[in-house]
């Protein structure tokens, strides 16, 4: 493996994000995911309430310490797709930041569920003042990794369908490989194929977490993969923004190395509300 | 194939008294197959393969942390030095350094890393000394931090780590299989390293029908 050269003071700017999670439950039980562990023996519509702007007030977050806020599923079927519109209309009239709100994968279940039309959706998602639909959903595109990870999640077509639509409403999409030990030589392949022939707003790289997830007998991905990962994205697609998600502190040596490797930002959390 | 990683247990003993010292000596050594490196203060009692003192003793290595003039009767010595990364041509850690040449070959040099100092500094730092001082470096993974340590390993296979602790050891080992890299336990002693084997690979789950009988049966309808 050949190591970028650091460069000094090349540092990429440091992202920080506030995470909000609708629900801490979620029926798909994909593997590499916390929300992985459906209630036992409870039906997800019995399933407590999400997300609510009293859980913000409550956690006393400062949003204008984070240069974007990304609220994400747990796929739950408890409360409709409008609750969540009119939860991010007074998060937009309180926020200025960037705002990224759910991927195809929650639309996708809104879609099926309340039998409204793609566009529909995504347009009030704009209404509400989101500026780009999450990566969830795209972190594979062969059949065999996916059986393993998320056999329960929408299909590959049904995820590029609501990314074109995105795409047609103005909303935008980005896309996030999970960087590991699953990722050979055909996945990513395969991955890099997907990108150039869809052309996504922008790339994140998700390193991952196997901690608490049904894949904790796995090593999480160390930072060698990551920067292996970013070389290869960055690469594929020289222009495209590239941010690479990184929660382990200190930042500063990563941030320097990913630099050198090619990344344009890293993204840090620095506060995450999820309804208990 | 490029040098193995070597993972060489060290045990400090500098500030233990002299009893406990040689007890903890024997059992470090004993849950490490015989093999580890241990530093102690003056002339020693510990009967160990690889020891380092730090007060210059002759016959035994010198693990030298300051500039020290050594009296020329105990010269030449074998010498480790122990000193944080210089940063500049007028750092003072290089007066140490040119002592420790002045008492014998240098061994290995053991570097620290300052807080605040930026790791590409580092980089340009650890690459002059290995052109100009030592053909090796060890660095110090507690205050390197892991994401510097496995940068610099990645990019040179002149640096080894030191101070890995047994349950860093997973750490080194991830590394190593990444790079691939033999890890081997070694002291300084001239016996023979052990060869680590890699770390446990656990088996991805192939069938996805097992995947879904993990969750409850009215999730399983798409």
């Amino acid at each position: 493996m050949r190591m970028p050269e650091l460069r000094a003071g090349a540092n990429l700017d440091i992202i920080p994000v506030g995470r909000l999670t609708t629900t801490p439950y979620c029926w798909a039980g994909c593997a590499f995911c916390r929300l992985a562990r459906p209630l036992p023996k409870v039906r997800m519509t019995d399933a407590p309430a999400g997300l609510t702007l009293a859980h913000l007030a409550a956690r006393g977050v400062n949003l204008d310490q984070t240069a974007q806020i990304r609220l994400r599923g747990g796929l739950s079927l408890r409360e409709p797709f409008d609750y969540w519109i009119h939860f991010l209309r007074h998060l937009r009239a309180q926020y200025q930041g960037r705002l990224i709100a759910f991927s195809p994968v929650e639309i996708w279940q809104f879609h099926v569920l309340e039998r409204r039309s793609l566009r529909d959706l995504l347009h009030l998602l704009k209404w509400a003042g989101v500026d780009l639909l999450g990566p969830g959903g795209s972190e594979t595109w062969t059949p065999e990794l996916r059986a393993r990870w998320t056999p329960h999640r929408l299909e590959p077509n049904e995820w590029l369908s609501v990314a074109e639509a995105a795409r047609q409403v103005g909303l935008g999409f980005s896309m996030a490989p999970i960087i590991g030990a699953h990722m050979g030589e055909t996945e990513w392949n395969e991955y890099v194929a997907v990108i150039l022939q869809h052309d996504p707003q922008e790339l994140e790289v998700k390193p991952l977490n196997s901690e608490g997830t049904r894949w904790a007998a796995h090593d999480s991905a160390s930072i060698l993969e990551t920067v292996a990962a970013i070389q290869r994205l960055r690469e594929a697609t020289p222009s495209l923004p590239l941010y690479v998600c990184w929660d382990e502190q200190p930042l500063d040596d990563a941030a320097a190395i990913f630099a050198a490797a090619g990344a344009d930002g890293l993204l840090t959390s620095v506060w995450e509300v999820t309804p208990a | 194939m490029s040098q193995p990683l070597i993972w060489m247990p060290t045990l400090d003993l500098r500030q233990m008294p002299d009893p406990l010292a040689t007890w903890t000596a024997k059992r470090f050594l004993q849950s490490h197959a015989g093999i580890g490196h241990i530093v102690a203060s003056g002339q020693s009692v510990i009967d160990g393969p690889s020891i380092e003192v730090s007060d210059p003793s002759p016959g035994l290595h010198w693990y030298c942390t300051q500039a020290r003039k050594v009296p020329k009767k105990l010269r030449p010595l074998d010498v480790s030095v122990a000193v944080p990364v210089p940063t500049g041509a007028l750092d003072p850690i290089l007066h140490v350094l040119e002592s420790a040449k002045a008492a014998g070959p240098i061994r290995r040099l053991v570097l620290y890393r300052p807080p605040q100092i930026a790791l590409s500094r580092i980089v340009v730092s650890i690459n002059t000394l290995l052109d100009t001082i030592t053909p090796s470096i060890w660095i110090d993974a507690a205050s390197f931090g892991w994401n510097a340590v496995s940068y610099l390993i990645a990019a040179s296979d002149q640096i080894q780590v030191h101070g890995v602790s047994d349950q860093d050891l997973w750490r080194l080992s991830q590394i190593a299989q990444w790079l691939n890299r033999r890890l081997v336990l070694q002291d300084l002693s001239p016996r023979p390293p052990r060869v680590l084997p890699p770390p446990l690979q656990w088996s991805h789950a192939k069938d996805p029908a097992k995947v879904l009988k993990t969750l409850p049966v009215w999730e399983r309808s798409r």
